[in-house]
C-alpha cells in the first residue's frame, strides 16, 4: 500500500516540478521570503504598540505644524508651484481613509529628486522632482504615495513613542527598518489607487519608477552561479534589503505594473497640464485621455 | 725568555697537579685497603665496638710513631674503649714521586674515616705544596734578581751570582735530603737548584744582559750537560715523573737551541735513551711523553730546508724507534695499557703528518709515493705483528678494539689500506682510480676469505664503500661519454658494471654476504637510472625489479626478491616523478603480477610474512600507481570520478581476496576520489554553462552509490555498515549538488525532497539507518531551500503559481515521510523524535505557502482554514502535534487579523475582501470550536480548554471586526446584536461558551454605554444605543424567563 502512496507522492513532486519549470521565473535565489516573514512579524507586533499609543488626527496635525516650522530654514519654498500642487493634490484626498486630516502640498527648492510627508498631512515635493515627472498623472502618483504615508499612519507612527523617551524612539526606529520597505510598497499601492480613483493613468507610477531606476543607475545583481555564491548573495542581499528604506525602483515598478494589470477605463495623463502648471480640475485637455 | 719561563712554570704546575692527583688516588686506595683489612680483623675476632660513636679528638702524635711528616691535622680515633694497639710505622710518603714498584709502602692499619681523608689533604697542602711553592717563588726571585742586576752588574757578574745561587740550592738540597726530617724540603731545594742552574746556563748564552758564552755549540753542550745531569740525578729516585721532568728540560733545550741539525740528530739518542728507560722501568707514560717530545721538538724546529731524503730518513728513524718499541711490547704480550696503546697511533699520526708536510713542500707531485711507501711500511709492520701476535693467539671473544690495543695486525693493515687508497686516488683519476680501488677491495676480500679474517673482509667492504662513494660523489658528475660497442655510455658505466659484477661474484663466493648482492643490484639500478631516457626510467627499473624478483623467486633467494622490491620502489618513484603513463600502467601490472604470484606461491618458496607484506605494500603501490595513472590520463575535471570508479574496481577485487587489502585501499581511494570531486567539481560547480562538469558530479554520485551497494552486499560487519553509510552519504551529497546544478532554481527543493523520499524508502526497505539519516538531512535541506527559491519571485503555469506547484508536493512529501516513520516499527528513539519534525516542517512550509499564496488580506483566512484542518486531522488520527499546530496557527491568524489584517491597505478598497477574510477566519474558529471535544468528554491536560480557546478567538475577532466595520455610533448596537446571535446559537448547540460569550458582550455593551457612549456619542446615537441595547437585554431576559424549562434542557 505504501508503495502506491510513495509513487503518488513522487509523481506529485515530479509533476508539479515539471509544470513549474515550464513557466518563467527568476533564475536567482534570495532570502526575500524570510525577510518578508520577518517584516510581517515586526509589523504585527509593532501594531500592538501603535494602537496603544495612537494619537488623534488633531494631535497629529498639531505635531505636523510644529515640525513644518523648521522646513523653510532648510528648503526655500516655491509658492507659485505650490498652488498648482495643491490643485492636483486636492483631487486625490477624496479616497483617503482618514478624512479628518487636512492635506497641504508644498514645493521646496532643492536639486534632489525627492518628495516627503510630515504627520498631519503636509506633503513636500522638491523642485527637482517636479521637473523630473513627465505628466500630471506621474505627479499624482507621487502625491498619492505621500498622502498614503500619512493616511496609513506611517508618518505619525515614527513619533508615537516620543513621549516614552529617546531610547524607546530610537529602538522603535531601528525595528521599523525591517518593514519600512513594506510601508513604501503599501504607500505605492495605496497611492496608485488614490490617483486612479482621481482618474489619473495608473501606469504612470510604474513608468515613473522605471525612469527613476535608470536615472539613479540602479543595476540588478546577476544571479550567482555557485552554491557558495548563492548563499553569500542571499545573505548579503537580505542584510542590505533589511537596512534599505526603499525597495529597488525596478521592483516597485514591476509590482505597480502587476497591481494595475487588467484595469480598464479611461484615464487622464496631463502632460500639458504639468507644463502649464494648470491642474486638470481647472482645465482638462481632450487629447490627454487614454483608454485602457 | 719570559714565555719560556712561563711555560716551564705551567709545566711544573701541571706535573705537580698530576702527582697530587695520583697521590690522592693512592691515598684513597690505601684507605679502602685499610678499611677492608680492618673489617677482616674484626671478623677474625677483634670485636667491633660500634658504641659509642667515634668522636673527633685532638691529634695524638704518639699513636703514629715514627712520624714521617709533621701532621697537624686532627685525627679521628674511637674515644671508647681504649684505642687499639698502635699501628706499625707509616712509611714515608714521597713528596716528589708517584708510587713505584721500587718503593713499596708498608700499609698501616689506620682508623680511617672521611675526616681522615680531609686531614691527608691538609697535610699534603701544608707539608708539601707550600714547600714547592716556596721553591718556585725563590726561582722566580732569582729571575727577578737577574733582571735587577741589569743595572748593577755586568753579564759575567750576573751569571756568576746566578750560578752560585743555583749550586748553593743544589748543595743545600742534597745535604737536607739525607736527613729524614728535612727530606721533602731538601728535594724541593734540589729541584729548584737544577732549575736555577739550567736557566742560568741558558741565560749565559741566550740573554744579552748575562751573555758570556758566544759559541752556540758550547752553549748547547753545556745545556745538554745540565740536562743530562738532571736525568742522571733523577734516576736516583726511580720516579717516572722526576725523570720525565728532567727529560722534558732536555727536550726543551733541544727545542730552544739555534742549532737545528744538532737538535734533530740529538733527538735520536735522547729518544732512544728515554725508550730504554721506559722499557727498563716500564714507564709507559714516559715513552708517550718521549714520542710527543721527539716529534714535537722536531716540529717546533720547522723545515730547515734539508734535502728530502735526509729529513725523511730522520723521520723514518724516529718512526722505527717508536715502532720497534711498540713491537717489543707486542712481543712481550704485556697487558693492555692506555699509555702503551697510544704509542702506535701517535707514532703513525706524527710520522705521517711530518712526512706529509715535508713532502708537500719538497715533492708535492710525489705524495702518492710517500703514501705507498708508508703503506708498505705498515704492511710490513702488520706482517711482523701477525708473526709476533698471530690472530689465533687472541681469545675468540676478544673484540677488534681489544686486539688493536694489544698490538694486533688490524691497526697497521688498516693504515696500509687507507694509505694505499690515498695513493691510488692521488696517482690516478676516473676509471683507473676506480679500477684500483676495486682491485684493492677485491684483493682484501679474497685475502679475507683465504685467511678467514673477517676484519680483512670488512676492510674490503670499506674500500668498496669508498669506491661507491667516489662513484656517487665524483664520477656521476662526469659528463664524458664512451663509445662501447656502438653504444654511447657514460664514462663510469663500464667500471660500474664491472663493480656490479664483482659484487655479484662476491655474493656467490660467500653466501652470507648478501650485502654484495644488494650493492650489485644497486649498481645496476644506478646504471639503468642514468642510461635510460627519463621517460622510460620507471619502466626500466620495474623491469630490473621483475628480473630480480624472478631470480629470487626461481632460485628461492630471498635477498634477490627483496632487492626486487627495493628496485620496484625506485620504479615507483621514477614513474611518480615522470608520470609516463606506460610506466605507470606497466608498473601497476607488474606489481599486481608479483602480488598474484606471491598469493599462489607455496610456503617452501615464500614465507607468510613476505607474502603478507607483498600483498600489503604491493597493493598500495598498485593503488597508488593506478591513481596517478588516472590523474595523468584523465582530464582534471574527471579525475575524482575516475578515482571513484577505481575504488569500485578495487573493492570488487578486495572482496574477492585478490588480495583482501584492496578493500581498505578501495575505501581510501574512494575518499580521495570523493575529495577530488568535491574540490575539483563541487566547489567550482556552476548551474549555468557546460553540462559536462555538472554531469560529472551526477556520475560521481552514481559511482558512490554503486560503491555503497557493493559494500553493502559484502558483509554485515559494523565496518561495512559504516562504509555503506559514509559512501552513500557521499553519493547523496553529490546527488544534491548535481540536482542543484542541473535543475532550474524552482525545481531544486522539490528534487531534493524527492531524493529524501527515495532515500527514506531505501532506508526502510534495507533497514539502513544511515540512509534514513541522509533522508532526514536531505529533507531538511529541501525545507531550507524552499525559503531561498520557492516562495517569492516566481511565475505561473496554466494559472497555477510555481510556488504552489513546487511547495505543496514537498509539504505532502513531508507528511508522507512522517506517516512512513510512524508506521515503521524498527525505529531508533532519535528517529522517532525526528519524525515529528516532518510534521512541523510541513506545517511551517504550509503556513508560509499560504502567506505568499493568498496575499496580505486572505492569508489569515487560509491560516484559519489550515488550523481547522489540522485540528480535524489531529483528532482523526489522534496526533497531538497536529492539534498543537492548529492552536498555534489559529492564534497566529487571530493576532494578525486583529492587529494588522483589518488595517491592511489591500483591504481598504472593498468591504467584501475585508469581511470575507474576517468572516472566513471567524467561521473557521467557530467550526473548530464545534469540532473540539465537548466539556462532557474533555481531553487530558490543557487541551480540554481547546473549545473555549477557539470560541474566544472567534467571538473576540468578530467583535473586533464589528469595531472596524461599524465604528462610531452603531458599535454598541452591533455588539449587542452579536451577543444575541451568540446566545441564540448557544442554545441549540448546547454550547455554554457561546452563551456566556453573548452575555459577556452584553456586559461590555452596558459598560461602553455608560462610560463612552453617554459622553462621546451624539444624542441620537446615544439614545439609539441605549434603546437597542435595552431591548436586547430585555428580550434575552424574557427568553430566559419564558422558556426556562425548555432552555434548561439545552443547558
Amino acid at each position: 500500500m505504501h508503495i502506491k502512496r510513495f509513487a503518488a507522492v513522487l509523481f506529485l513532486i515530479i509533476a508539479g516540478t515539471l509544470l513549474a519549470t515550464l513557466g518563467t521565473h527568476e533564475p536567482g535565489v534570495s532570502l526575500s521570503a524570510l525577510r518578508l516573514l520577518w517584516s510581517d512579524a515586526l509589523r504585527d507586533t509593532d501594531q500592538v504598540g501603535m494602537q496603544l499609543t495612537r494619537v488623534s488626527d488633531a494631535e497629529e496635525m498639531q505635531l505636523g505644524r510644529e515640525i513644518a516650522l523648521n522646513i523653510p530654514a532648510v528648503y526655500p519654498m516655491d509658492n507659485a508651484d505650490s498652488l498648482y500642487l495643491n490643485e492636483v493634490g486636492a483631487q486625490l484626498v477624496y479616497g483617503v481613509r482618514r478624512p479628518g486630516i487636512d492635506y497641504t502640498f508644498h514645493v521646496v527648492e532643492s536639486p534632489a529628486i525627492n518628495a516627503f510627508a510630515l504627520p498631519g498631512g503636509r506633503i513636500y515635493v522638491t523642485s527637482a522632482m517636479l521637473g523630473f515627472v513627465d505628466s500630471e498623472a506621474e505627479l499624482a502618483a507621487i502625491l498619492g504615495h505621500e498622502i498614503s504615508h500619512v493616511d496609513l499612519r506611517h508618518c505619525i507612527e515614527r513619533y508615537q513613542y516620543r513621549p516614552l523617551g529617546a531610547v524607546v524612539e530610537i529602538a522603535h526606529a531601528i525595528a521599523t527598518l525591517g518593514f519600512s520597505q513594506d510601508q513604501e510598497s503599501d504607500a505605492d499601492a495605496q497611492g496608485v489607487r488614490l490617483s486612479m480613483q482621481a482618474g489619473y493613468d495608473p501606469r504612470a507610477a510604474s513608468a515613473l519608477f522605471t525612469r527613476m531606476g535608470a536615472h539613479f543607475g540602479e543595476v540588478a545583481r546577476p544571479p550567482a552561479g555557485t552554491p557558495q555564491g548563492e548563499l553569500g548573495q542571499a545573505a548579503i542581499s537580505a542584510l542590505t534589503d533589511y537596512f534599505r528604506s526603499h525597495p529597488p525602483s525596478a521592483e516597485r515598478a514591476k509590482r505597480l505594473k502587476d497591481l494595475v494589470a487588467g484595469r480598464h477605463g479611461s484615464f487622464y495623463i496631463g502632460r500639458q497640464n504639468l507644463r502649464r502648471r494648470m491642474a486638470r480640475s481647472r482645465s482638462a485637455f481632450r487629447n490627454e485621455w487614454e483608454t485602457l | 725568555m719570559e714565555t719560556f719561563l712561563l711555560l716551564v712554570i705551567l709545566f711544573v704546575a701541571a706535573i705537580r697537579w698530576r702527582m697530587s692527583s695520583n697521590r690522592y688516588s693512592e691515598l684513597q686506595v690505601r684507605i679502602e685497603s685499610l678499611e677492608r683489612e680492618l673489617r677482616g680483623m674484626r671478623s677474625e675476632g677483634v670485636p667491633a665496638n660500634p658504641q659509642p660513636e667515634p668522636e673527633i679528638v685532638a691529634p695524638q702524635r704518639e699513636a703514629y710513631q715514627p712520624v714521617p711528616e709533621p701532621l697537624n691535622e686532627p685525627v679521628i680515633v674511637p674515644a671508647q674503649p681504649p684505642p687499639p694497639p698502635p699501628p706499625p710505622p707509616l712509611a714515608p710518603i714521597p713528596v716528589f714521586t708517584i708510587s713505584t714498584e721500587s718503593e713499596p709502602h708498608p700499609v698501616a692499619p689506620l682508623p680511617v674515616t672521611e675526616k681522615k681523608t680531609a686531614s691527608d689533604w691538609e697535610a699534603l697542602v701544608g707539608g708539601n705544596w707550600l714547600n714547592k711553592l716556596g721553591i718556585l717563588i725563590l726561582v722566580i726571585g732569582i729571575a727577578l734578581f737577574l733582571g735587577y742586576s741589569f743595572t748593577v752588574l755586568g753579564p759575567a757578574g750576573r751569571s756568576a751570582v746566578a750560578l752560585a745561587t743555583s749550586l748553593a740550592l743544589l748543595a743545600t738540597g742534597v745535604i737536607f735530603e739525607k736527613r729524614e726530617s728535612y727530606r721533602v724540603f731538601g728535594r724541593g731545594l734540589i729541584g729548584g737548584g737544577w732549575s736555577a742552574l739550567y736557566f742560568t746556563v741558558y741565560a749565559m748564552q741566550a740573554i744579552a744582559a748575562s751573555k758570556v758564552i758566544e759559541s752556540p755549540v758550547l752553549g748547547a753542550i753545556l745545556l745538554l750537560a745540565v740536562a743530562v745531569g738532571m736525568i742522571l740525578h733523577s734516576l736516583r729516585y726511580r720516579s717516572q715523573a722526576v725523570t720525565g721532568l728532567a727529560y722534558f728540560v732536555t727536550f726543551a733545550t733541544l727545542a730552544i737551541t739555534p742549532l737545528t741539525t744538532f737538535s734533530v740528530i740529538a733527538l735520536i739518542p735522547l729518544a732512544a735513551s728515554l725508550l730504554y728507560l721506559a722499557q727498563r722501568f716500564s714507564w709507559t707514560g714516559m715513552s708517550v711523553f718521549g714520542l710527543v717530545a721527539t716529534y714535537g721538538t722536531c716540529a717546533a724546529r720547522g723545515d730547515s730546508g734539508a734535502p728530502l731524503w735526509q729529513t725523511q730518513l730522520l723521520f723514518a728513524i724516529y718512526w722505527l724507534l717508536f715502532e720497534s718499541f711498540d713491537l717489543l711490547r707486542v712481543r712481550r704480550r704485556a697487558a693492555v695499557d692506555a699509555w702503551q696503546s697510544a704509542i702506535f697511533p701517535l707514532n703513525a699520526i706524527a710520522f705521517t703528518t711530518l712526512s706529509f708536510l715535508k713532502w708537500s713542500a719538497a715533492a708535492p707531485g710525489s705524495l702518492h709515493v710517500l703514501a705507498a711507501s708508508v703503506a708498505a711500511a705498515y704492511l710490513i709492520s702488520a706482517i711482523l705483528r701477525t708473526w709476533l701476535r698471530p690472530p689465533s693467539s687472541f681469545d675468540a671473544q676478544d673484540q677488534t678494539i681489544d686486539r688493536i690495543l694489544a698490538g694486533g695486525y688490524e691497526a697497521p693493515v688498516t693504515l696500509t689500506v687507507i694509505l694505499s687508497v690515498l695513493a691510488v686516488l692521488m696517482h690516478w683519476r676516473g676509471t683507473l682510480a676506480q679500477c684500483g680501488l676495486l682491485a684493492e677491495a677485491e684483493l682484501l676480500f679474497v685475502a679475507g676469505l683465504f685467511f678467514k679474517q673477517s676484519y680483512l673482509r670488512n676492510l674490503a667492504v670499506a674500500v668498496f664503500g669508498a669506491a661507491v662513494f667516489k662513484l656517487l660523489t665524483v664520477d656521476l658528475a662526469e659528463m664524458r661519454l664512451l663509445n662501447v660497442a656502438g653504444l654511447r655510455l657514460k664514462s663510469w658505466t663500464p667500471v660500474t658494471a664491472a663493480m656490479a659484477a664483482l659484487f655479484y661474484i662476491n655474493r656467490v663466493l660467500r653466501k652470507p654476504d648478501v650485502l654484495y648482492g644488494f650493492a650489485g643490484s644497486a649498481a645496476i639500478a644506478l646504471i639503468a637510472g642514468f642510461e635510460t631516457p627519463a621517460l622510460y626510467l620507471g619502466m626500466s627499473w620495474f623491469l630490473l625489479a621483475a628480473c630480480l624478483f624472478a631470480i629470487g623467486w626461481a632460485a628461492r633467494l630471498q635477498d634477490f626478491r627483496i632487492q626486487g622490491y627495493g628496485v620496484a620502489g625506485l620504479g615507483l618513484a621514477g614513474s611518480g616523478v615522470h608520470q609516463f603513463w606506460p610506466s605507470l600502467a606497466g608498473g601497476a601490472a607488474l606489481i599486481y603480477t608479483v602480488i598474484a604470484v606471491a598469493l599462489r606461491s607455496g610456503q617452501e618458496r615464500m614465507q607468510d610474512w613476505e607474502r603478507s607484506w607483498i600483498a600489503r605494500i604491493g597493493s598500495w603501490a598498485v593503488t597508488g600507481l593506478s591513481m596517478v595513472l588516472i590523474w595523468r590520463v584523465v582530464p582534471q575535471a574527471y579525475v575524482g570520478a575516475g578515482w571513484l570508479a577505481l575504488a569500485l574496481v578495487l573493492l570488487e577485487l578486495g572482496l574477492r581476496n585478490l588480495p583482501p587489502e584492496f578493500e581498505v585501499q578501495a575505501n581510501v581511494t574512494f575518499a580521495c576520489g570523493a575529495l577530488g570531486v568535491f574540490f575539483a567539481n563541487v566547489l567550482s560547480v556552476h548551474n549555468t554553462g557546460p553540462w559536462a562538469p555538472r554531469l560529472t558530479i551526477a556520475a560521481a554520485s552514481v559511482l558512490a552509490y554503486a560503491f555503497a551497494v557493493v559494500a553493502h552486499g559484502s558483509s554485515l560487519a559494523s565496518r561495512a555498515k559504516r562504509v555503506v553509510g559514509n559512501t552513500s552519504a557521499t553519493g547523496t551529497l553529490f546527488l544534491l549538488v548535481a540536482l542543484w546544478s542541473l535543475l532550474p532554481t524552482v525545481a531544486v527543493a522539490p528534487a531534493w525532497a524527492a531524493s529524501a523520499l527515495v532515500l527514506a524508502e531505501l532506508g526502510f526497505a534495507l533497514d539502513i539507518p544511515s540512509l534514513r539519516l541522509q533522508s532526514e538531512i536531505t529533507g531538511g535541506a529541501s525545507f531550507i531551500r524552499l525559503f531561498f527559491g520557492n516562495f517569492v519571485g516566481l511565475g505561473r503555469t496554466v494559472g497555477i503559481s510555481h510556488r504552489l506547484l513546487t511547495v505543496a508536493p514537498v509539504v505532502v512529501s513531508y507528511y508522507y515521510q512522517w506517516a512512513r516513520y510512524r508506521a515503521f516499527d524498527n525505529l531508533r528513539e532519535r528517529e522517532r523524535n525526528f519524525a515529528r519534525l516532518y510534521l512541523y516542517a510541513a506545517a511551517i512550509a504550509l503556513v508560509v505557502l499560504l502567506r505568499f499564496e493568498f496575499g496580505r488580506v486572505f492569508t489569515v483566512a487560509a491560516w484559519a482554514a489550515c488550523a481547522l484542518g489540522l485540528l480535524l486531522a489531529g483528532q482523526r488520527w489522534a496526533v497531538p502535534d497536529l492539534r498543537w499546530q492548529s492552536y498555534a496557527i489559529a492564534a497566529l491568524a487571530f493576532f494578525r487579523s486583529w492587529v494588522t489584517n483589518f488595517n491592511a491597505p489591500e483591504s481598504f478598497s472593498g468591504v467584501l475582501g475585508r469581511l470575507l477574510a474576517g468572516g472566513i477566519v471567524i467561521a473557521c474558529f467557530y467550526a473548530a470550536q464545534l469540532a473540539s471535544p465537548r466539556p462532557e468528554h474533555p481531553p487530558d491536560g490543557i487541551e480540554r480548554h481547546a473549545r473555549l480557546f477557539y470560541s474566544l478567538l472567534a467571538s473576540v475577532l468578530l467583535s473586533v471586526l464589528l469595531f472596524h466595520e461599524v465604528s462610531g455610533a452603531m458599535l454598541t448596537v452591533a455588539w449587542g446584536l452579536e451577543g444575541v446571535a451568540l446566545l441564540i446559537a448557544g442554545f441549540p448547540l448546547r454550547d455554554r461558551i457561546l452563551r456566556l460569550s453573548g452575555l459577556s458582550l452584553f456586559l461590555i455593551c452596558i459598560l461602553k454605554l455608560f462610560f463612552y457612549d453617554l459622553r462621546q456619542l451624539e444624542t441620537f446615537y446615544r439614545i439609539l444605543s441605549f434603546i437597542v441595547l435595552g431591548l436586547i437585554l430585555v428580550s434575552v431576559s424574557w427568553v430566559y424567563t419564558r422558556f426556562r424549562e425548555r432552555i434548561q434542557r439545552y443547558l
